[in-house]
């Protein structure tokens, strides 16, 4: 049976690093000016700076799939790069017309519209890309579909964690527990 | 204002302004009581084709794809009956425009007064088909209603939390019979003003104008009105920011010129305008009810972008407050 993708993010973990960015830009040939992860930081230079790394969540029911006008936002189930079944959303850019409905249907800003492409690149202008656990680049390929996440397995910290939502998530509450223990040890000074 | 808003503001404002002049058309229809007033009616009826075909064009030039948009929405649409709130729009609209062009045709074509009674062969076989012209009419109103129903609550999810209240639906529905009914009432009254005929039917076509608009102008009130206070009712902390976004934007923003002047046009100047209207109609002063008609049009039309122009511009969707995710996240308890 096939299982749900996700992403988990121990915000006390990351460290800003850019890895989960650069990796992703690196991996899925993802022009300059789009980003199918962007690190969001709160309260930038105080005490208690934090940092998030913020992609498409691979929502169980996607509200951009319902807003999607063309089909071309949807569930689907491809291979993991353990050979399991896994569902992850994906975006087929040959249907999508850039209506721009899903970014307004989306509650983390995770569609991307990319604009002043040029050349071999210039047909995906405004068309919509987002996180596709690595399954499809930013320039469509034919073939064998495989969900990676990459940007989770490079993060330096272990702070982004991608992948099985059953797996993930004993990682992630032990990591949280471990980020709270340190934080409480630290007398509550982050 | 970016071009996408402005993409939003000529399709919406301008599709809605097509429902309310057919629906102008309509009551004209059913106003007429002879073949001249018919006759003066006929110009009327140039109105809302032509401005449903300005809003395809205002919302396919923000399409990445114009074309493919046109095909693939329609054709999803009829083929599966809607894949989105969005596809429903378009199939409703689509519905709408076809039966509008026959309506308009009916008009048109009509052998004895249509304007183009002059096209070869069309004028005798349109002539055969002129009892179906009101009830193509009515159908086309009701379908019209059902565009503007659905085209509100396209917009209204819950992840655009200031659209996500009633005053959406109103505002549209404001929006065609405000800017539809007052923009036939403009055409027929610079007919009046260039041919000095049809007194009568200009006089009873503008009575109705002048009904429809000041109740249409008090129902505006009450919705901007319903709209601060609604845009502050929203329970969860992420929806809360975006609507106070919203407002800052509407109140003391980008927008708040936009937005004190659709006030002072579209509805205060706008309103003084049709109650003034009244005084030269019961004088039976045509001439001067018909110069205030096309005043009245004219100040309705800027408001009406204006207040679009704010709606749209001020909307802040849930996925645009990322730089204060942090409130979210606290509020998951991560």
């Amino acid at each position: 049976m096939a299982t749900y993708y996700k992403f988990l993010n121990v915000i006390e973990k990351c460290i800003n690093c850019g890895a989960c960015f650069a990796i992703c830009k690196d991996q899925n040939k993802v022009p300059h000016g789009t980003a199918r992860v962007q690190i969001v930081t709160i309260n930038e230079g105080v005490p208690g700076e934090k940092n998030i790394p913020v992609s498409c969540m691979h929502c169980t029911n996607p509200p951009c799939e319902a807003a999607c006008p063309t089909k071309a936002i949807e569930q689907r189930t491809v291979k993991d790069w353990q050979g399991k079944d896994v569902v992850v959303v994906t975006v087929d850019k040959h249907k999508c017309i850039g209506c721009g409905y899903c970014g307004w249907a989306c509650p983390f800003g995770a569609p991307q519209y990319p604009h002043g492409l040029e050349g071999d690149l210039a047909e995906w202008e405004g068309i919509m890309d987002k996180c596709t656990m690595c399954v499809v680049p930013f320039v469509p390929t034919e073939g064998d579909l495989q969900a990676k996440a990459r940007c989770g397995l490079f993060c330096s910290t272990k702070a982004r964690l991608g992948g099985d939502i059953a797996e993930i998530m004993s990682q992630y509450t032990e990591a949280k527990s471990r980020s709270t223990m340190a934080y409480q040890e630290r007398g509550g000074v982050l | 204002m970016s071009s996408a808003v402005t993409s939003y503001v000529i399709f919406t404002v301008f599709s809605q302004m097509s429902v309310g002049a057919l629906i102008a058309m309509m009551i004209a229809d059913f106003l007429a009581k002879s073949k001249d007033d018919e006759k003066f009616f006929e110009t009327g009826a140039w109105v809302s084709v032509p401005v449903a075909v300005i809003a395809l064009i205002g919302i396919l030039s923000h399409e990445a794809r114009p074309i493919q948009a046109m095909m693939t929405m329609t054709m999803n649409s009829f083929i599966f009956g809607g894949t989105s709130m969005l596809s429903n729009e378009v199939l409703a609209l689509t519905v709408f425009v076809i039966l509008a062009v026959v309506y308009t045709i009916l008009w048109l074509l009509h052998p004895e007064y249509g304007s183009l009674k002059w096209f070869p062969i069309f004028p005798a076989i349109v002539g055969k088909f002129m009892p179906l012209r009101k009830p193509v009419g009515v159908l086309a109103t009701l379908v019209g209603l059902v565009f503007l129903y659905i085209s509100a609550t396209a917009y209204m999810m819950y992840t655009l939390p200031s659209f996500n209240n009633p005053t959406t639906i109103f505002f549209f529905f404001v929006t065609a019979l405000l800017a539809g009914v007052t923009a036939v009432g403009a055409v027929l009254s610079v007919k009046y003003l260039m041919k000095k005929q049809g007194d009568v039917p200009l006089g009873r076509m503008l009575w109705v104008t002048m009904g429809i608009a000041v109740v249409m102008l008090v129902v505006l009130i009450i919705a901007l009105m319903a709209q601060t206070s609604m845009l502050e009712a929203e329970t969860t902390r992420y929806a809360a920011m975006a609507q106070h976004e919203t407002l800052e934007g509407m109140l003391s923003g980008d927008y708040a010129t936009f937005y004190m002047a659709r006030w002072v046009v579209g509805v205060g100047l706008a309103l003084v305008c049709a109650l003034a209207l009244a005084l030269p109609l019961k004088k039976k002063s045509m001439a001067t009810a018909a110069m205030i008609a096309v005043v009245l049009f004219v100040l309705v039309l800027v408001g009406e972008i204006l207040g679009r122009a704010v709606l749209f511009g001020t909307n802040v969707p849930l996925g645009h407050v990322l730089p204060d995710i942090g409130g979210f996240y606290s509020t998951l308890g991560l």
